[in-house]
């Protein structure tokens, strides 16, 4: 029984709309100016005014350019600033681009794997459709950085630096998902053939080869060994020589990965609280160390995040920036816009529905680096961004505890930071999380 | 049979990139300039030189500017030609926001209608997920379009012009579809609670007014009767008092949508030729117009082209744009990049694999306003495009036939020129088309 608007629905409707107050005056001024310049609350300024209680020493903020590696930049920023406290450089940065490099050839062995196991099914199948729309790509977790730091190391970004293709990956992406489905095509018709399995696995290594060769196109040739110079703050030169990406990573940073725990918080009906979730689709380095998410109340998600920068840690934390977001002044707020008021209509959603309802998506993960705390209460929260230093203030966002509560997916901290029970928790079998989960 | 790469994988990928022939000066290219820059081949350009045999009278270019309207701007472009020709009015345009404003109102509806059909069934059914990924967006069908004009007629620029939010569309995006999401939860509460289609329908006319109310803010309140004033090319005044958007319609452009039908180029074994198709969840005006598309082969379907602009009429078409093109020099030609050279690798693909392994869909519809037969044979194609005049020859693109071949998926013809065979299919099988998934490529123009 479907209903099409009539004619009379519309004479209704706009006899409505004479009724609502001002809204000629409203009318011209969204029209002209645009919803969100009109709807702003510029007691936002206020209320993110950038002074925090904690706030710990990071330095000059970095750059992902139109890539989607923030994930990565996010990652490498917690290490970075380990080193320059240790070794006192400031505004030292790790080479994003050579885990980039390898990001890409693992999430291509990724992709062969995927359309090797779904290989019978039908093109139009859900989940094979799924692989096909993003064969590969930039984006990541914690987990994903903390594989590929596991398996390949990590070098000083003057030792393997950005490329045109590191700072802008459309054009790589589009020919390496033109070549990786040219691949799939190829290895859907070796399964249907009955081909053996050593045939298949030779020609997914050829495959892997020539990835490799785009990849060093693209990004240059992976730095193998090196020698590490630079001059810390107190102007002393330092020279070490012959390092690997291993050795410089192990002798470097003194973080133990396999320490931290990614804690989300989910309310949506189908997750429940105290539960460790896993993610096997972005699994991106094939046996490497895998994503697990653990999921807590809310409040949980907080009191971990303000004790780990007590303890002078940064967080990586995974969000939906571009919710309430003013990226040139670099403010994050709850109804920032406030568009409820504006139209006269509730646009408030709660955090499950919003999940539920792909209102809310992960697309961002940035550094928290400080918080603000009245009598023990967080009002506001220090964000490091990777949108360079001409937005916010000099790069550093402002987000209200308000956002936090809203908008804030997941946060990366210490297993010991977690009570004894929960800690239990990580033991647990993991659920299974299916590769379009909204928390993906 | 889990494969991980190995350390001897990456010795072996080593020396097979140190033994391909070159390859240390491409990546220097490559790394310094990009895939793009690095294999553009200039021969494509003086290929493309625009020159055409047949090239039709249109005047100055639109520009859709930051939103995904170019289905509205395509199809208003086409009418305004002949228009332009009739009343001979240079450069006039017909309004994409007054269309734009009734488009999201009936996609609303639309969008309600279908959380109601699909409220059985759960949270995270594929069809459920694919509504709620994008409840509305700017994009759209001809059929669309038709479907708005038969309902709401249509109004010159000048009486509804553009606004911040049309011509810039992602906040009044957002903002609707919070709402449109937020109602989805009431609605499929209501279903779940028992209550009554009677109801039901109370509140959803509440939320559509509420709709309404946000759109008139974004865009502006919508013309009911206006009077029309132009100086024509002779530079004589004329008024036209009292019209209704029906009435200028009907006297200004005329057009029997109806003759007008849709016809694609899907060589997918999904698809057979000669047959009508549709597309499940994907329209706009409830009870209006549906979309329908023919399949036909690819010689057939550019002979249909080339009949039309040969009879001096313009060509709605639909295509991947973004696929071996060059935005600011106006080309679009498989030739354009040799990239497949560049990098020694086949990546040869055919078109139907394309559509089924997700490589390419529709993305953007323009206008086809000339081509290029030499002996017979089309060579290239004049396209009118709606992205301003700074692109292209005046905002004017060149299209090889190569091109056309591979990454042009429907034109939309006037029946006259379909042979009677298929005029037959395109009657006895509108009522029983063959209704394609929501998310088939074939619909992709009007739903991302």
């Amino acid at each position: 029984m479907t209903q099409e608007i009539t004619h009379q629905n519309l004479i209704k409707m706009q006899a409505d709309l004479k009724n609502v107050a001002q809204s000629n005056t409203l009318r011209n001024a969204v029209m002209t100016n645009g919803i969100n310049a009109v709807s702003q609350r510029p007691e936002a300024a206020v209320t993110l005014d950038p002074t925090y209680s904690i706030d710990l020493p990071t330095g000059d903020v970095t750059f992902q350019k139109k890539s989607g590696r923030c994930w990565l930049f996010a990652t490498l920023n917690t290490l970075r600033h380990d080193f320059e406290q240790k070794y006192n450089v400031k505004n030292f940065e790790l080479s994003q681009n050579y885990l980039s490099f390898w990001d890409r050839i693992e999430k291509a062995n990724l992709f062969y794997e995927k359309i090797l196991a779904t290989a019978t099914k039908p093109l139009t199948d859900r989940e094979v459709a799924f692989t096909l729309t993003g064969p590969d790509f930039d984006g990541g977790q914690w987990d994903n950085a903390v594989a590929l730091i596991q398996k390949y190391g990590l070098v000083p970004k003057t030792a393997m630096p950005e490329t045109y293709n590191s700072e802008l990956t459309t054009e790589f992406n589009s020919t390496l998902n033109l070549k990786l489905r040219t691949d799939a095509i190829q290895l859907r018709q070796l399964v249907a053939d009955g081909a053996d399995a050593a045939t298949i696995a030779q020609t997914r290594t050829a495959f892997l080869s020539e990835v490799y060769r785009l990849s060093v196109y693209a990004f240059g040739t992976p730095v193998e060994t090196f020698d590490f110079e630079y001059r810390d703050d107190d102007k002393s030169y330092h020279l070490d020589q012959a390092l690997t990406p291993m050795t410089f990573y192990q002798k470097y940073f003194d973080r133990n990965f396999d320490d931290y725990i990614t804690v989300v918080s989910s309310p949506q009906s189908s997750k429940q609280y105290q539960q460790l979730y896993s993610l096997e689709s972005q699994n991106t380095v094939v046996e490497g160390h895998p994503m697990r998410l653990l999921n807590l109340a809310p409040n949980r998600l907080k009191e971990l995040a303000i004790e780990a920068l007590q303890n002078k840690e940064t967080i990586w934390f995974g969000n939906d920036v571009l919710a309430d977001l003013d990226r040139p002044k670099g403010w994050l707020d709850r109804n920032l816009y406030d568009y409820s008021s504006l139209f006269d209509i509730d646009l408030t959603m709660p955090k499950d529905q919003r999940l539920d309802y792909r209102q809310g998506v992960v697309s961002h993960a940035m550094t928290l680096t400080g918080v603000n705390l009245v009598e023990g209460q967080p009002t506001k929260w220090k964000v490091e961004n990777t949108w360079s230093d001409k937005v916010g203030t000099k790069g550093y966002f402002s987000m209200s505890d308000a956002w936090f509560d809203d908008y804030v997916y997941e946060v990366v901290v210490k297993k010991a930071s977690l009570t004894t029970e929960e800690q239990a928790l990580l033991n647990q079998n993991p659920v299974a999380l299916a590769p379009w989960d909204a928390l993906q | 049979m889990v494969q991980s790469i190995t350390p001897e994988n990456i010795k072996q990928f080593k020396a097979d990139f140190k033994a391909v022939p070159q390859s240390n000066t491409i990546k220097n290219s490559i790394t310094n300039n990009g895939f793009l820059a690095s294999s553009q081949n200039t021969d494509s350009k003086a290929a493309m030189d625009p020159v055409f045999s047949i090239d039709l009278t249109t005047g100055a270019v639109a520009n859709q500017k930051q939103s995904g309207r170019c289905w509205m701007f395509a199809a208003l472009n086409t009418m305004r030609h002949s228009l332009q020709a009739e009343f001979k009015i240079k450069d006039f345009e017909l309004s994409q926001n007054y269309t734009n404003f009734w488009d999201k109102f009936e996609k609303s509806n639309y969008f309600y209608e279908n959380v109601l059909k699909t409220a059985d069934l759960p949270i995270g059914d594929r069809k459920v997920d694919f509504l709620m990924t994008t409840p509305q967006q700017d994009g759209g069908q001809w059929d669309m379009l038709c479907a708005l004009i038969e309902k709401y007629g249509i109004v010159p620029k000048s009486v509804m012009p553009e606004t911040y939010n049309s011509e810039k569309s992602s906040e009044l995006n957002s903002v609707l579809n919070l709402k449109l999401r937020k109602d989805a939860v009431a609605l499929r509460q209501l279903v779940a609670d028992g209550v009554s289609a009677t109801d039901i329908q109370v509140k959803k006319d509440a939320m559509l007014t509420e709709v309404y109310r946000m759109l008139t803010y974004a865009l502006g309140a919508v013309p009911t009767e206006f009077d029309f004033e132009y100086r024509d090319d002779d530079k004589n005044y004329h008024i036209d008092r009292n019209l209704t958007p029906q009435t200028f319609y009907e006297k200004y452009v005329g057009w029997q949508l109806a003759d007008y039908v849709s016809i694609i180029n899907s060589p997918t074994d999904d698809k057979p030729y000669n047959h009508l198709y549709t597309v499940e969840m994907l329209g706009n005006v409830v009870g209006g117009r549906e979309v329908r598309h023919l399949n036909l082969d690819i010689d057939t379907f550019k002979q249909l082209a080339i009949k039309q602009l040969q009879a001096g009429e313009s060509v709605w078409f639909g295509s991947d744009v973004g696929q071996s093109s060059d935005r600011k020099l106006g080309i679009m030609d498989t030739e354009i990049y040799q990239q497949a050279e560049m990098l020694d690798m086949d990546l040869s693909i055919s078109k139907g694999q394309r559509l089924d392994y997700g490589e390419s869909l529709m993305t953007h519809a323009m206008v086809i306003t000339g081509v290029d037969l030499v002996e017979g044979q089309p060579t290239k194609w004049k396209v009118e495009n709606s992205w301003g005049d700074k692109v292209g020859t005046k905002g004017y693109f060149v299209m090889s036939d190569s091109w056309f071949d591979e990454f042009v998926y429907q034109i939309v013809i006037n029946k006259r020129f379909l042979p009677e065979n298929l005029q037959k299919v395109e009657t006895d099988e509108q009522d029983k088309p063959t209704v394609l998934a929501p998310w088939d490529p074939m619909g992709a123009l009007a739903s991302r």
